[in-house]
C-alpha cells in the first residue's frame, strides 16, 4: 500500500465519517414500529433440527483451476449429533463462469446433503446458511448465452436421467458430472455453457424435490441487502441492527415468486412460481446480531413463534451452533488449499510468482 | 492387542521424540510401544494437553459453553508427546523416525518387567506408577559407583526411600554409611541387617592438624597462632609416639606447653598474646566440643562394619561439629579405602555413604570443609568403591558440583521452581515435560533416572515396612495423650488425698 493513503485517510475523516450511514436519518417510520420485541421462550419439547453448510477454494494456475468443494449437515435430535458430508476436489480450465460453477457445486451439495439428512433421520427443522429463494430465483449465468434449441434439447434428454439419478437416495454427489463426456461431443461449440446449464438444471431439481416434500426449510441469513421495509437505500438490516435491540422480530414480509420473476424456470416452472415466502428479521438474545429468515411458505405468527423457539434452543450467542460448527468444519481456507496440493504435487506457476 | 491403541503419531516425528494424538487418556509417565520399520520401539509419555476443537479460549460465555457440550457431548482431543527410549530389545535409540500415522500402543507389562528387572545386583525400589504390576529394581553397582541424589521437598518421602535403599543394600550385605542429622535411624529396624550406632566423637588424636585447628577456630590468617599450636601439637604427637603419655593427655600436654610459654619470663612478649588466644581457643573448645572429643574414642573407620547401617548420630551436634565430623570421617574413609586397594591395609570393602541435609554441608553459597570432602568424594569415589547419596530437600541450596556428579537421581515432589531448575540443570536426561510432573506427584512417589536404571521412570517407592522415627506426627494424637496424661495425674491425686482420708 502506498504510505500516501494514510494521509488521504485523514484528510477525508471527517467527510467519510459524514456520509457513512447519514442516510439513516431520513427514515420516516420508527423501524421499531416494525420490530416485535418478544422474549423467545427455550423449547425442552422433543425436535430433529439439522444445520448445514458448505464451501469451496480454488487454486489457479495458468493453465487450469485446482478447485475443491465440500459440504456438511449436522443433524441434532437433543441427545446425539449426526452428520452427512460431501467433497470433491479437481480441476477445471479457467472458465470466466468458474465462480458460479463452484458456487453451483456447492449448493446441489448442501442441498442433497440436507435431503439426505431428512429423509434418513425424520428432520424436523432444516436450516441453511444462506438464502434458499435467491438460489430459486437468481438465473442461470449462461441463461442467455446458451440458445434456445440447445437448452430445450438439454432438458429433454437428460432431464428424465437426472431425476432417475436423484431418485437414489444414497447419492449426494454431483449427479451432472456423469455426463460431461456426452456433452462435451454433442454440444462441441458450447460446451462449457452447456454442462454449466444442466448443473444448474439438477440445483433446481434437487431444490423442487426437496421444497414439495418439506416445508420446514428455513433459510438463515447474517447479511443482507434488501430494502423490503423503510424507502431508503440502506439494507433493512442495517436499520435493525441500528435502532431495534431487543429480543424478537420484525413484522414478516410475504414474497411471491410469481411476480418476482418474469422469466420461465426450465423445470418445474408451476411449482416454483408458486412459491411464496415469509421474509423477516430476529434477535435470538438481547444485543445478539440481527439474523435474516426465509421460510418457503405463508407463515402465521404461530409458526414463526414456534421456529424462532426451536432455532434458539440451540444456538449460542444468538446464532444457531450447528451453523456455525458446520461452518467451522467445511471451511476450506488457502492453507488447506495449499496443503491438498502437496498431495497432487501440481507444479505450474501460478502467474503470480513473481509478485 | 488392537485395545492397547491409544492413538497415533502426528506431524514431523523425530528418532527421540513424537507427538500423538488420542482419543483415549493415557496417563502421563505411561510406557507406550510404536512398532515400524520391522521393529519395535518403547516411548515414555511426557506430557498430555485436552482440548476442544469448539470450546476454545475464544468464549466469553459459561452458558455458550454448557450448550456446546449439551449438543456436541464431551468430544475431546487429547494431544501428548513422548519421548522415545529405544528398541525393546536393547534399548538402543532407533536410527529412523516413526513414520507419521503410526500406531500408539501400551507397552506389554511382559516387557517391561524384563526392562525393570536387575540380573547381577538388583535392589527394588517399588512399582510403576501407571502400570502397577511391574516392580522396579536398580542397579545396586550402577547406583554406588555413580553417586545418587535423593531429592524432594519436605515431607515428600525422603527418608522413607533411604529407608528402602539401605535395606535392600543389606539384603545384599551391603554396608551403609549414614550421616544421621535428625537422629531418624538409629532407631530403625530394618529387614536385612542391623544398624551399627556411632557416637559422634573423635579423638583429637585422629585428627589431621588443620582439621585440629579448624576445631579450635584458629583463623586461616593467624598465621602465629598457628605456629605456637603446630609446635605443641607435634610435641605432644612425638611423646605420646615415644610412649611418655597416654592418648588421654593428649590436649593436656599441648594445653601444658602452651602454658609454659606464657609463665616464661624470657618468652618474646610480642608471641605472648598470640600464645594466650590459643590457649583460650583450646579452653573454649573443650568447653563446646567436650561432647564430641574423646581421648579414648577409637578411629570411626575402625568400627564400621559389613551388612550393616552404620549410622553417625548427629541429632544432638551442632551445625559446625558436624562439619567436623561428617568432613573429618568422609576424608578418612576415602584414603582407608586408596589405602586398602593400594596395600590391602585399610577399609576393607566398599561403602555407601549416605549425607542427610546435604545441602547444610555442602552447600552451594559458602565453603566447608565437608563439602569438599563431598566434591572429592563425588568425583573420584567410583574408582575406590566409595559411593555417595546426597539427600536434600533445597536442591537450590546444595553444591552444584557434587550434584552434577550424581549420575543417578530420585526426584519426588518439588515445587519450587529454583530447585527444578538447580536439578535439572545437574541432570541431562530430565526434560521439560518431566519437571512439570513434579510438582504433581504424590507422597513416595518419584522420577527415578540414571545409569541405575535402564530408562527413566516414575516410580512408586515401596513404603518401608520397619519402624522409623521422622516421620510425620499425630499432632492432635500427642496433645490428646499429653491432655489425659494430665488428667490421670489429677485424677492420682485426688484419689490419693481421698485414700489419705483428706475428704472429711
Ligand atoms: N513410599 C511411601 N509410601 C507411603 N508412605 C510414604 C512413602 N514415603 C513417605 N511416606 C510417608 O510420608 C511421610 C514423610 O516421609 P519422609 O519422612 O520419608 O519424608 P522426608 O522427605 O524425608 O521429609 P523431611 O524433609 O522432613 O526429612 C512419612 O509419614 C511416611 O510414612
Ligand atoms: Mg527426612
Amino acid at each position: 500500500m502506498l504510505e500516501s493513503l494514510y494521509e488521504k485517510a485523514l484528510q477525508k475523516k471527517q467527510e467519510i465519517k459524514m456520509n457513512f450511514n447519514q442516510d439513516m436519518d431520513r427514515i420516516e417510520i420508527n423501524p421499531c414500529e416494525r420490530w416485535k420485541n418478544y422474549p423467545i421462550k427455550e423449547s425442552n419439547q422433543k425436535f430433529i433440527i439439522s444445520g448445514g453448510d458448505g464451501s469451496f477454494n480454488q487454486k489457479r494456475f495458468l493453465s487450469s483451476i485446482l478447485y475443491a468443494v465440500d459440504a456438511e449437515c449436522l443433524v441434532y435430535d437433543g441427545q446425539n449429533l449426526k452428520k452427512v458430508e460431501n467433497s470433491e476436489i479437481n480441476i477445471i480450465p479457467p472458465y470466466k463462469y468458474v465462480r458460479d460453477i463452484l458456487r453451483n457445486y456447492m449448493s446441489i451439495m448442501e442441498i442433497k446433503n440436507s435431503y439426505h439428512a431428512y429423509k434418513n433421520y425424520n428432520v424436523d427443522i432444516s436450516l441453511f446458511d444462506g438464502s434458499i429463494l435467491g438460489n430459486i430465483i437468481r438465473p442461470s449465468p449462461v441463461e442467455n448465452e446458451l440458445p434456445s434449441t440447445i437448452k430445450e434439447e438439454i432438458n429433454n434428454r437428460y432431464r428424465p436421467q437426472l431425476e432417475r439419478i436423484l431418485k437414489n437416495e444414497e447419492n449426494t454427489g454431483l449427479a451432472s458430472s456423469q455426463f460431461s463426456n456426452e456433452i462435451e461431443k454433442e454440444f462441441e461449440a458450447y460446451k462449457v455453457e452447456s454442462m454449466i446449464y444442466l448443473e444448474n438444471l439438477e440445483n433446481l431439481l434437487v431444490l423442487g424435490m426437496f421444497l414439495k416434500e418439506s416445508k420446514k426449510i428455513v433459510s438463515l441469513s447474517k447479511t443482507s441487502t434488501r430494502t423490503d421495509y423503510f424507502n431508503i437505500s440502506i439494507p433493512d438490516m442495517a436499520i435493525f441492527e441500528r435502532y431495534c435491540k431487543m429480543e424478537g422480530y420484525s413484522k414478516p414480509i410475504f414474497q411471491d415468486v410469481n411476480t418476482s420473476v418474469k422469466r420461465d424456470f426450465p423445470i418445474l416452472n408451476k411449482f416454483f412460481r408458486d412459491l411464496k415466502f415469509t421474509v423477516f428479521y430476529c434477535r435470538l438474545g438481547d444485543y445478539k446480531n440481527v439474523l435474516k429468515i426465509e421460510l418457503p411458505f405463508k407463515a402465521s405468527k404461530d409458526d414463526i413463534h414456534d421456529i424462532l423457539i426451536k432455532i434458539k434452543s440451540i444456538s449460542t450467542e444468538g446464532y444457531p451452533y450447528l451453523l456455525k460448527k458446520a461452518h467451522e468444519d467445511v471451511i476450506i481456507k488457502m492453507d488447506d488449499m495449499v496443503n491438498l496440493n502437496k498431495i497432487l504435487n501440481l507444479v505450474e506457476r501460478t502467474g503470480r510468482d513473481m509478485l | 492387542m488392537t485395545d492397547k491403541v491409544i492413538g497415533r503419531c502426528i506431524g514431523e516425528t523425530s528418532p527421540t521424540m513424537v507427538s500423538f494424538i488420542s482419543k483415549k487418556m493415557p496417563r502421563v509417565g505411561e510406557y507406550v510401544s510404536l512398532e515400524y520399520d520391522g521393529k519395535i520401539v518403547l516411548g515414555m509419555i511426557e506430557s498430555l494437553i485436552r482440548g476442544s476443537v469448539s470450546i476454545t479460549n475464544e468464549i466469553y460465555d459459561p452458558k455458550t459453553i454448557e450448550k456446546i457440550r449439551q449438543i456436541e457431548g464431551d468430544d475431546h482431543y487429547i494431544k501428548g508427546s513422548i519421548k522415545i527410549l529405544g528398541d525393546i530389545e536393547l534399548l538402543k535409540i532407533p536410527r529412523t523416525p516413526p513414520p507419521p500415522g503410526t500406531e500408539v500402543k501400551i507397552a506389554d507389562s511382559n516387557v517391561l518387567k524384563k526392562i525393570f528387572k536387575v540380573e547381577y545386583a538388583p535392589l527394588k525400589l517399588g512399582n510403576l506408577i501407571t502400570q502397577e504390576d511391574v516392580e522396579v529394581e536398580v542397579d545396586i553397582n550402577k547406583m554406588v559407583t555413580r553417586h545418587l541424589a535423593v531429592l524432594a521437598m519436605t515431607g515428600a518421602g525422603k527418608s522413607n526411600t533411604v529407608a528402602v535403599l539401605v535395606d535392600g543394600l543389606l539384603k545384599m550385605n551391603g554396608s551403609v554409611l549414614i550421616f544421621d542429622m535428625h537422629s531418624e535411624y538409629v532407631n530403625i529396624k530394618f529387614n536385612n541387617g542391623n544398624i551399627n550406632t556411632l557416637k559422634p566423637v573423635l579423638n583429637p588424636f585422629y585428627l589431621e592438624f588443620y582439621e585440629f585447628k579448624r576445631l579450635a577456630r584458629i583463623p586461616d590468617n593467624a598465621y602465629v597462632q598457628e605456629r605456637y599450636l603446630r609446635k605443641a601439637y607435634k610435641l605432644a604427637e612425638k611423646a605420646m609416639r615415644e610412649s611418655l603419655v597416654t592418648h588421654n593427655d593428649f590436649l593436656q600436654v599441648i594445653e601444658d606447653q602452651l602454658n609454659k610459654w606464657i609463665n616464661d619470663e624470657n618468652f618474646d612478649n610480642k608471641d605472648k598474646k598470640s600464645v594466650t588466644d590459643v590457649a583460650n581457643k583450646l579452653e573454649y573448645m573443650k568447653d563446646r566440643y567436650g561432647n564430641i572429643l574423646d581421648m579414648n574414642a577409637s578411629d570411626i573407620i575402625d568400627n564400621l562394619k559389613l551388612k550393616s547401617a552404620n549410622v553417625i548420630d548427629l541429632g544432638s551436634v551442632d551445625e559446625y561439629a558436624s562439619d567436623v565430623i561428617v568432613s573429618h570421617v568422609m576424608r578418612k574413609v576415602l584414603k582407608k579405602r586408596k589405602d586398602y586397594l593400594r596395600n590391602e591395609e585399610g577399609l576393607k570393602f566398599p561403602i555407601f555413604s549416605i549425607i542427610e541435609e546435604a545441602h547444610i554441608l555442602a552447600p552451594n553459597n559458602r565453603p566447608t570443609e565437608s563439602k569438599r570432602w563431598i566434591s572429592r568424594i563425588a568425583r573420584e569415589g567410583r574408582k575406590f568403591g566409595v559411593g555417595l547419596c546426597l539427600v536434600s530437600q533445597s536442591p537450590k541450596s546444595l553444591d552444584s558440583d557434587s550434584l552434577s556428579q550424581a549420575n543417578n537421581m530420585i526426584i519426588l515432589r518439588l515445587v519450587e521452581p529454583t530447585d527444578q531448575r538447580h536439578v535439572q540443570m545437574a541432570s541431562e536426561s530430565l526434560s521439560d515435560d518431566l519437571i512439570t510432573q513434579l510438582p504433581s506427584l504424590n507422597i513416595g512417589e518419584a522420577i527415578v533416572l540414571g545409569l541405575m536404571t535402564k530408562i527413566p521412570t516414575l516410580v512408586k517407592i515401596d513404603e518401608f515396612k520397619g519402624k522409623m522415627a521422622g516421620g510425620d506426627l499425630d499432632i492432635i494424637g500427642e496433645w490428646d495423650i499429653k491432655i489425659k496424661n494430665e488428667e490421670k495425674r489429677l485424677d492420682d491425686l485426688n484419689q490419693e488425698y481421698k485414700d489419705l482420708g483428706g475428704d472429711y
